[in-house]
């Protein structure tokens, strides 16, 4: 992987992936199931792969870890763990972004609300859960429930 | 093949359609399914849950920042802007039950619906982001960016209270003429609410004025909570009084309902005496006194 790409090609490639899975999440209409596999499948398990060469080639070699503030900083001044650290961010708030966006839908939220809590979820992915759930907390899905 | 994502039956314009064959999750105080499902109804319910998230992320920022803004906590004011806007939009959601369903889910009303909620969390945004970054979000013309947001968040704020204007206006002549106190507090709580708030509001965007205080701060001590200045004038509190009219004035009539007296005569005094006290509140700002001092 060296030899081919490095970590900052990979890192404009990873975030540029994730930054179309928000676009196509955020803007794109939900009515067609294959446009929305895309953030909701495609991408996170693509750079679920990427995270996952990146993670068997190096962690076990390099030194630091994950028990305090100081190992884990060792660990990320190697720059390919550092990348794999920031695509495990991207994968895990898409995946995270498209799970609230179907329930978003499920229970009938507007995409005009939907798209500041998506777009906190793409910047600051626990804020944007924090949003949602606390709005699906404040709900009840009367006995005649709907599939979610 | 294009042509039936633009029909409204069964299109890109179909959630604005009504669909009473949905069954959508209901508000927790909302046992008896006394809100309608539409489209609207349910915006302006989501509006308020989201802001209910949004106060619960900013306290969080609260109690771990000790930063300060003008003496208050930076992270005070958009805190009470997310309360404010969540009584706002729970006083539309509610209130906009006495339209009929279709004027309600009308075209006019679900335009300046949609556009009361995206000036919502603009404001909101930005406010919290400015707060964030410790830098004034209103009365602020220090960079070029600055300044042009303040002049979008003055047609933000003017749309916010369009609707409930709006919505005045559509209960007057379309709801349910059933003389109710109900009835008469909405409508003289929207109208009159919304419209000395805009007044109030644009006094404080005067170049003369262009702050909501009146002199100058020395120690700036507040009323706890409200953070109104205890030494210099406060145009907030006209604002505060002429705002949450929308909610005490239906609020009044509810209990002139359930206590069996005349809508009419309560709902008159009572607006009187608010536009009264808010004019008095006022006058004491603009002469620079505070309305508790120290």
């Amino acid at each position: 992987m060296n030899s081919m790409l490095t970590a900052e090609q990979l890192f404009a490639f990873s975030s540029q992936a994730a930054f179309y899975g928000w676009i196509i999440l955020i803007l794109l209409p939900r009515r067609f199931k294959l446009v929305f596999y895309i953030p909701q499948y495609l991408i996170p398990a693509g750079l679920g792969l990427l995270y996952a060469a990146l993670i068997l080639k190096y962690f076990f070699i390099e030194p630091g870890g994950f028990n305090s503030i100081s190992s884990v900083r060792t660990l990320f001044a190697h720059d390919h763990l550092l990348l794999a650290g920031w695509i495990h961010y991207l994968a895990f708030d898409l995946f995270i972004g498209s799970w609230i966006a179907r329930q978003s839908d499920a229970i009938g939220i507007s995409r005009l609300i939907q798209a500041p809590i998506l777009l906190a979820t793409f910047m600051f992915g626990p804020l944007g859960l924090i949003l949602f759930l606390s709005m699906r907390a404040t709900q009840y899905l009367p006995k005649e429930s709907i599939d979610v | 093949m294009f042509k039936q994502y633009f029909t409204s039956e069964n299109g890109l314009f179909k959630r604005f359609a009504n669909t009473p064959d949905r069954v959508y999750p209901r508000p927790f105080f909302d046992r008896n399914n006394q809100l309608a499902q539409d489209h609207i109804s349910r915006i302006f319910i989501n509006s308020a849950f989201s802001l209910l998230g949004i106060t619960l992320i900013l306290i969080s920022a609260y109690a771990m920042d000790y930063r300060l803004l003008d003496g208050a906590p930076i992270w005070a004011k958009p805190i009470k802007f997310s309360l404010s806007l969540i009584l706002h939009f729970l006083t539309l959601a509610i209130l906009c039950q006495q339209l009929k369903p279709q004027q309600r889910t009308g075209k006019t009303f679900t335009l300046f619906g949609y556009l009361a909620v995206a000036s919502m969390i603009f404001e909101q945004l930005y406010i919290s982001i400015q707060a964030a970054r410790g830098r004034h979000s209103h009365f602020n013309g220090n960079t070029e960016f600055e300044g042009l947001m303040y002049q979008l968040m003055g047609l933000g704020a003017f749309n916010l209270v369009l609707i409930s204007f709006i919505l005045g206006i559509m209960i007057w002549r379309y709801g349910d003429k059933n003389n109710s106190g109900l009835r008469y507090g909405s409508i003289s709580g929207l109208l009159i609410g919304s419209a000395l708030t805009l007044y109030y509001a644009m006094l404080m965007t005067l170049p003369s004025v262009q702050s909501h205080y009146v002199g100058n701060l020395i120690n700036n001590s507040t009323i706890p909570l409200l953070g109104w200045s205890r030494e210099v004038g406060d145009l907030r509190l006209p604002h505060f009084i002429a705002t949450h009219m929308m909610q005490a004035l239906p609020l009044l009539g509810l209990l002139a309902d359930k206590l069996k007296l005349s809508p009419r005569i309560v709902l008159l005094c009572a607006t009187v005496i608010l536009v009264i006290m808010s004019k008095l509140a006022l006058d004491l700002a603009l002469a620079g006194q505070p309305i508790f001092p120290t």
